[in-house]
């Protein structure tokens, strides 16, 4: 029997998150995403191409691949979608119960940890038996469980310790406990990519117990053993004509094994300042409510520029003006600029720059006010449940009418942010102008339907960033050009998105009419 | 039990939220009363060790909390005013988890508070569809588990209807024998039954800390009934503190709290706790002013 108090405690953190309607969510999302990533090879793509050749989809290959993708997903991802507890305790009030019990921080910090990481695993677990499903279904030979099982480990669990790590210390120091530390780990991200620029082409080195993604470990060993540098992981185009490639079984030697443990060790080193600096709940450290968001550094800048929001009241007094759900959109856009000043700068700079800028410049300025308004629509989705007035805010036309006023501001928003491009490319590209009215549909709806099922901004922005740099990244797949960054949407992935977008609304007013 | 030595709390330059208090505390129900922003929560939170005083000393059975906070969290029961619930836990293993953090291993424990609070037929529903009143009994069910020397709970009957509030009402005074219960509020009848001590906290200082007896017997001779004419009692509410009035048959029936006799007609009455308060607290603000 269980008696521990680490081990209970960590229980009650795993059924905490399992309960919640965000990780049914997420262990769909990331089926979803491993049902995409193995594709079928008589399309043409794979999942791992060598120099033109398709990598048979053995235990091995399939195991590296999809961890890899996984690694790639999961790493930004799994720390927005573990973190928060605090935050819920805060707005509970069960925050101040806990500290004031005999618990030291060292326990109350190790179980959250531990509930956090078997919940990340569990999400990683359905990430393998939907491969496994996948294997089944378009694999090259059998199944070995203990070859999936070692890529797994090696390469996921030292991410999962160090995300973890992360959400538990950035929920433990007050100052990283806002948007501050959501932007800190994303920065962490995008630094632990291109930690393999920097390294030895044999990966080994001090920098490689900073691989926590595994990401290149995974190319090391891989290159090492094809010998090649010509190697490409996700939906890959391949040569039909060439021989495919069979990988051996077992990928990882001796010394990687070592490396990476040694790694998964460095990871949980954040929690030591995570024991030294939980704030215990202490009212003088932390709150729940608004002492809390005026030290993020979004909140000072709203707050200086707080005179811009009265440019606002007129669309307030429009809005009060306009009948039915225009009027409600429009109270709700503005509600939106009102509590965030700084998105008024923001719209106004990118309605300037996308008059004046030569048309090379637009994509980046639309990237640009992609993610500044992606990042708006996280908060604006949740806003009344965070503030606690969800219910109130239902009040005027009931649970519904507040989605699609919260959808159709957001849309509005997204179009003012974009405005002056659009009009632009509607005139000079025109399926590039659908492709960002279909992107910012999706968007929306994707925005407005996680906020509701998971009642947290994380779950929709820990996907939003990720998506964002994959797009970026992924130049010439019609698929992956969300908003028109590339140029490469076609009218067919366009209106995919466009439909998607309303399909997410769709299922949010299904879900809406339980309430 | 507990002693409070010169306890200050200072947010920023200029606002004390608690100033100076001093009082000693043994077993019993101690009602710590004040109006809103009196300081009480912030008091209690210190007493809680979530919050440190800014100046002065909390002492339990001879050690400073401050320095040694683990020497009260053992031995603390602590009810915040907030309380809330998490929305995906039963009662049960909402009470599984915190006698977890508490260190308390005996399953029996958790049955039997459930039992005291009345909630074991409801322990293995959510405790998110529970009312306000069933919560509070829950918080107070987990401020038990460790079977705690100190209670401390703030605002407990807040929002709570009548049948709650006087079900509430009884199970502290029953808890408040051989405990240190100190139960905040602004609302006097709370603790008017129950309370065997009263800390009157105003703008973050102790005002006063004696028995409710005591309270009475002061405000003896300063409360009274009169019956007025409706024309009159405009010009009568403008010198003495009305209490209450009430419309009756064209007449108005008057409690008012004034040092000497108010009115010709006036008698003297039996002050209610809330009303010996009121006439305290006036002439207080008649001294100063």
């Amino acid at each position: 029997m269980m008696t521990h108090p680490l081990l209970l405690l960590a229980a009650n953190e795993m059924r905490l998150r399992l309960r919640r309607l965000s990780t049914l969510v997420a262990v769909l999302a990331v089926a979803a995403v491993t049902w995409a990533m193995i594709p079928e090879t008589s399309g043409g793509s794979a999942l791992l191409v060598v120099n033109d050749a398709r990598v048979l989809y053995t235990s091995s290959a399939l195991a590296i691949g999809s961890a890899t993708m996984a690694s790639l997903l999961f790493s930004l991802a799994a720390f927005y979608l573990a973190r928060g507890r605090t935050g819920e305790d805060l707005r509970s009030g069960i925050g101040g119960v806990i500290g004031a019990t005999p618990s030291g921080n060292a326990l109350l910090v190790v179980s959250r940890w531990l509930g956090a990481v078997a919940w990340l695993v569990l999400l990683l677990g359905a990430f393998m038996l939907t491969t496994f499903a996948c294997h089944l279904l378009r694999g090259d030979g059998p199944i070995q469980p203990l070859v999936y099982l070692q890529t797994y480990a090696l390469m996921l669990l030292p991410m999962a310790f160090f995300a973890a790590s992360c959400a538990v210390l950035f929920d433990s120091w007050s100052p990283l406990m806002g948007k501050g530390g959501d932007l800190l780990y994303f920065c962490l991200w995008i630094a632990q990519l291109s930690i393999g620029a920097s390294m030895a082409k044999d990966g080994s080195g001090p920098l490689a117990l900073l691989d926590f993604s595994g990401l290149t470990s995974a190319m090391v060993g891989l290159r090492g053993q094809l010998d090649t540098t010509s190697l490409g992981i996700g939906m890959m185009t391949f040569d039909a004509a060439l021989q495919p490639i069979e990988l051996t079984q077992w990928l990882w030697s001796g010394a990687m094994v070592r490396e990476r443990m040694l790694c998964a060790l460095v990871a949980v080193l954040p929690l030591l300042p995570a024991v030294l600096l939980f704030h215990r709940f202490s009212p003088d450290r932390v709150k729940a409510g608004k002492a809390r968001r005026r030290r993020s550094p979004l909140a000072l800048l709203n707050g200086w520029l707080r005179p811009l929001a009265r440019k606002v009241q007129p669309v307030m007094r429009l809005a009060a003006r306009a009948q039915g759900l225009a009027g409600g959109v429009l109270a709700d856009a503005g509600l939106v600029l009102m509590t965030a000043p700084s998105a008024i700068l923001a719209i106004a700079l990118c309605l300037g720059a996308g008059m004046v800028l030569p048309s090379s410049a637009l994509p980046g300025l639309v990237a640009g006010a992609v993610a500044f308004w992606g990042i708006l629509c996280s908060e604006s989705a949740t806003r009344d449940i965070e503030a606690g007035c969800d219910a109130l805010s239902a009040v005027p036309g009931g649970a519904q009418a507040r989605l699609l006023r919260q959808w159709g501001a957001a849309l509005l928003l997204g179009f003012l942010f974009t405005g002056s491009v659009l009009l632009r490319w509607s005139f000079t590209e025109p399926v590039r102008a659908f492709a960002l009215v279909g992107g910012l549909v999706a968007l929306s709806g994707c925005a407005v339907l996680s906020g509701l099922l998971s009642r947290t901004p994380r779950l929709f922005l820990g996907l939003f960033l990720f998506g964002l740099y994959v797009a970026i990244q992924a130049k010439g797949i019609p698929m992956m050009d969300a908003v028109g960054f590339h140029g490469a949407a076609t009218v067919g992935s366009a209106a995919t998105f466009l439909l998607a977008g309303l399909a997410a609304v769709a299922a949010g007013l299904a879900w809406s009419r339980r309430d | 039990m507990l002693e409070l030595r010169g306890v200050t709390k200072q947010f920023g330059k200029e606002v004390k939220a608690v100033d100076g208090v001093t009082l000693s505390l043994g077993q019993g129900v101690v009602g710590l009363i004040g109006h809103n922003g009196a300081g009480k929560s912030t008091l209690m939170g210190m007493i809680a060790t979530l919050t440190r005083p800014s100046a002065g000393q909390i002492l339990f059975d001879g050690a400073d909390i401050v320095r040694s906070p683990g020497a009260i969290r053992n031995r603390l029961g602590y009810l915040p005013q907030d309380f809330g619930v998490y929305p995906n836990l039963s009662a049960l293993e909402f009470m599984q988890y915190f006698a977890a953090l508490k260190g308390v291993r005996d399953p029996a424990r958790i049955r039997h508070l459930l039992e005291l609070v009345n909630l074991h037929e409801q322990a293995d529903r959510p405790a998110a569809a529970f009312s306000g009143g069933m919560r509070r009994r829950l918080g107070i069910a987990q401020a038990l588990l460790n079977d705690p020397d100190i209670l401390v709970v703030d605002e407990p009957t807040a929002g709570l209807d009548p049948e709650e509030r006087l079900r509430f009402r009884n199970l502290l005074g029953e808890l408040g024998q051989g405990k240190l219960v100190i139960l905040s509020t602004h609302i006097v009848s709370d603790v008017e039954s129950i309370a065997t001590e009263l800390a009157i906290m105003r703008a973050g200082r102790l005002v006063a800390h004696e028995t409710p007896d005591a309270i009475l017997r002061c405000a003896r001779g300063q409360v009274w009934t009169a019956n007025v004419l409706e024309p009159d009692y405009a010009a009568l509410r403008e010198r003495v503190h009305v209490l209450q009035a009430q419309r009756q048959d064209g007449r108005m029936q008057l409690r008012i709290a004034h040092p000497e006799l108010p009115c010709l007609g006036a008698r003297e009455a039996e002050p209610t706790l809330e009303e010996a308060l009121m006439a305290q607290r006036y002439a207080v603000q008649d001294k100063a002013a």
